[in-house]
């Protein structure tokens, strides 16, 4: 939810203060938290990259959020997310700095087994840790080194504790904020017990597609296994029909039927390290043949084409490593690596590509740190990775500071 | 001397010897403690059964202060433990819960709720989550032997306690009680591999009139690394009914702020 011009941020800032200085008078003390972070990030070209050949670039940044909350003795809250993204340098003749609203919502208590959530809101649906399925409202995924999520611009939901193992949902959300008409609804089955924890969605989007998310998970020692998935009454999937090089007439959008997409993981913690495996079966993705078609249409056309990351393939496999106390108490090492694939046998090394990353963490105080990222991709003639990805070989620095 | 002294001396022989055998029974029944007593008044002392209280908890590395974190904590029976999150601001909008043997952490700004290990460190300090959302030692450990020795010079009950499962964070944890009134002074826990990892020191213990404990300070010391250690105050006790609804998995999104 972006403001436009100066008048319209006032009125909006002004709005937002006036939910919280109007109530604040029957609440306790208005909370104020966050962090900041400024990065230096240098982006190189992908040599492999099959689109239209981009620069590199080096840009530093500054990213943050400020969280304003408060909460009374019958927990009633108010949470304000302001996320700050700004550049040093002009953008395209916009202001550097950007303010944008990201949560604004409050909770109200029905009952004390009642508490209805109303207005812009992150929820979190899922067990994994790389590929999120299950979440139909506010998906979490990767760019770089990072998260990112599509907060959902409307939200309402009614969340009631049935028993102390069990907890019901009713949700009705707005996917865009440019399509206010397109209602979604949503009903959940929260169920633990023991070792043993698991969620069942039942999504009826625009009321009228119907999608199914289930999470698993099972705590055994160090050890916990997971799996989440979603299944798809139908979904659409573009496909290269023609290569006449008009990228209008040469995809089409096939409705698929019947989708069942899954994640399958396990994460082991150690005192100081930690491991994750997760394997991604995702049933929308090209198959061998259509992902060789794609490419070589690409890379003979030089066209601009819809992609998602991580989403493309059918299989991917991603791996993580965690060791605190790395050479020194306040240092933190992290690896990992992401395949994307098709099967294991013929073919593996000529449609398989690999992106690695690097994480390198040193604690300047509780709450300031510093951190160094790279990544670096690798992959056969038909591999995702190195011949759909813009950027190559990255690097960043960022220093976070938290209040 | 007649018979009649003879029967008299006799009688008041058996009745000495039969109130010196009662003595010595009584000696033993009133005057010494068994180990499990001495399990559960230390048991006893170091959890609260239900309160809230405020929880501190203070990192030093190398003998110098690294940082702190501070928890509102709330605690029934001897299985449900919540500890909500207050500073510092990587703290806020983080609680944990302890429910039996299950461990969440949930995350308020993302609505993210994980089920986590017991045996991993809480954050990044010498306390394990078991350590912190801690439970009666009774419940998972076993006491193996007990005695009253002397320990550098002065006096303690030793009690030996070793795990009942694999699923727990230590093997075997030794406590020193004091004699006079029965307070715990030191634990040391030991890892499955049998070395010394931690020794935990109980600095402060303050009963109030009930006898009930209302101030805890003690300092884990790892033992493995000189210079390490977490200091930890549990102040501010509040003994008063707890719901049940805090100790829901489903209710930390209403209660963590």
């Amino acid at each position: 939810m972006k403001a436009g011009n100066g008048l319209k941020q006032f009125c909006l800032y002004l709005y937002v203060i006036c939910i919280f200085v109007l109530p604040t008078r029957a609440m306790a003390t208005v909370e104020i938290y966050g962090g900041f972070s400024v990065s230096l990030n240098l982006d190189k070209a992908n040599k492999e990259f099959i689109g239209a050949p981009p620069g590199g670039d080096l840009g530093a940044y500054l990213g943050g959020n400020l969280y304003l909350s408060a909460v009374n003795e019958e927990n009633y809250q108010y949470l304000l997310d302001l996320e700050i993204i700004g550049s040093m340098d002009e953008i395209s003749g916009e202001p550097p700095l950007g303010l944008s609203v990201n949560q604004l919502y409050v909770q109200i208590p029905l009952t004390s087994y009642n508490y209805l959530y109303c207005g812009r809101k992150i929820k979190e649906i899922g067990v994994s840790n790389f590929f999120n399925l299950s979440n139909r409202i506010s998906p979490r995924y990767l760019t770089g080194y990072k998260y990112e999520r599509n907060v959902t611009p409307g939200f309402l939901e009614l969340n009631s504790i049935v028993t102390p193992n069990r907890a019901h949902g009713l949700i009705m959300y707005f996917r865009e904020v440019k399509n206010w008409d397109e209602l979604n609804l949503a009903t959940y089955i929260d169920y633990h017990q023991g070792n043993f924890s698991g969620d069942g969605y039942f999504y009826y989007e625009n009321l009228n597609d119907p999608y199914l998310g289930l999470n698993l998970s099972y705590q055994w020692g160090l050890y916990q296994f997971y799996l989440e998935s979603i299944w798809k009454g139908k979904t659409e999937q573009t496909l290269l029909i023609d290569e006449t090089g008009d990228r209008s007439t040469d995809f089409l959008a096939v409705e698929r039927k019947n989708m069942l997409s899954l994640v399958i993981g396990v994460s082991l913690s150690h005192d100081n390290w930690d491991l994750l495996l997760e394997y991604l079966r995702w049933q929308d993705g090209y198959n061998l043949a259509e992902q060789r078609k794609f490419i070589d249409y690409i890379k003979a056309y030089k066209t601009d084409y819809y992609y998602k990351p991580y989403a493309f393939s059918k299989n991917y496999l991603a791996i993580s490593w965690s060791l605190d106390s790395f050479l020194h108490p306040d240092l933190t090492l992290a690896l990992s690596g992401v395949a994307s694939f098709q099967s294991l046998s013929g073919g593996l090394s000529s449609f398989s590509s690999w992106e690695f990353s690097t994480n390198l963490r040193y604690m300047l105080s509780q709450n300031s740190e510093i951190t160094f990222h790279a990544s670096c991709l690798t992959g056969g003639e038909y591999g995702e990775f190195n011949n759909l990805f813009a950027t190559g070989p990255s690097m960043a620095l960022v220093l976070t500071h938290l209040f | 001397m007649d018979i009649l002294s003879l029967y008299e001396m006799r009688r008041w022989r058996w009745s000495l010897l039969l109130f010196l055998l009662l003595l010595i029974c009584c000696g033993s029944v009133g005057g010494e403690v068994d180990g499990d007593t001495l399990l559960k008044k230390s048991d006893d002392t170091f959890f609260m059964n239900e309160a809230k209280f405020s929880f501190r908890m203070e990192d030093y590395e190398q003998g110098a202060y690294k940082k702190y974190y501070l928890f509102d904590g709330y605690v029934k029976g001897v299985d449900r433990y919540l500890l909500v999150g207050m500073e510092p601001a990587v703290l806020r909008g983080m609680s944990h819960l302890r429910v039996e043997d299950v461990i969440y952490e949930y995350i308020k700004r993302v609505d993210r709720m994980k089920q986590v290990s017991a045996k991993v460190a809480f954050h990044n300090s010498l306390l394990t989550l078991e350590d912190v959302l801690n439970t009666k030692l009774a419940t998972y450990y076993d006491l193996e032997e007990w005695e009253k020795a002397n320990f550098e010079g002065e006096e303690y009950y030793i009690l030996r306690l070793q795990a009942k499962t694999q699923m727990v964070a230590y093997y075997r944890i030794n406590i020193l009680i004091r004699p006079d009134n029965l307070l715990p002074v030191k634990r040391e826990y030991f890892s499955y591999s049998g070395q010394k990892i931690k020794e935990m020191v109980f600095e402060e213990i303050q009963l109030n009139q009930a006898g009930k404990t209302e101030l805890i300070k003690f300092t884990m010391y790892d033992s493995l690394r000189e210079g390490y250690y977490t200091k930890v105050t549990i102040s501010e006790i509040k003994y008063k009914p707890i719901p049940e609804l805090y100790f829901q998995r489903s209710y930390l999104r209403a209660i963590t702020h």
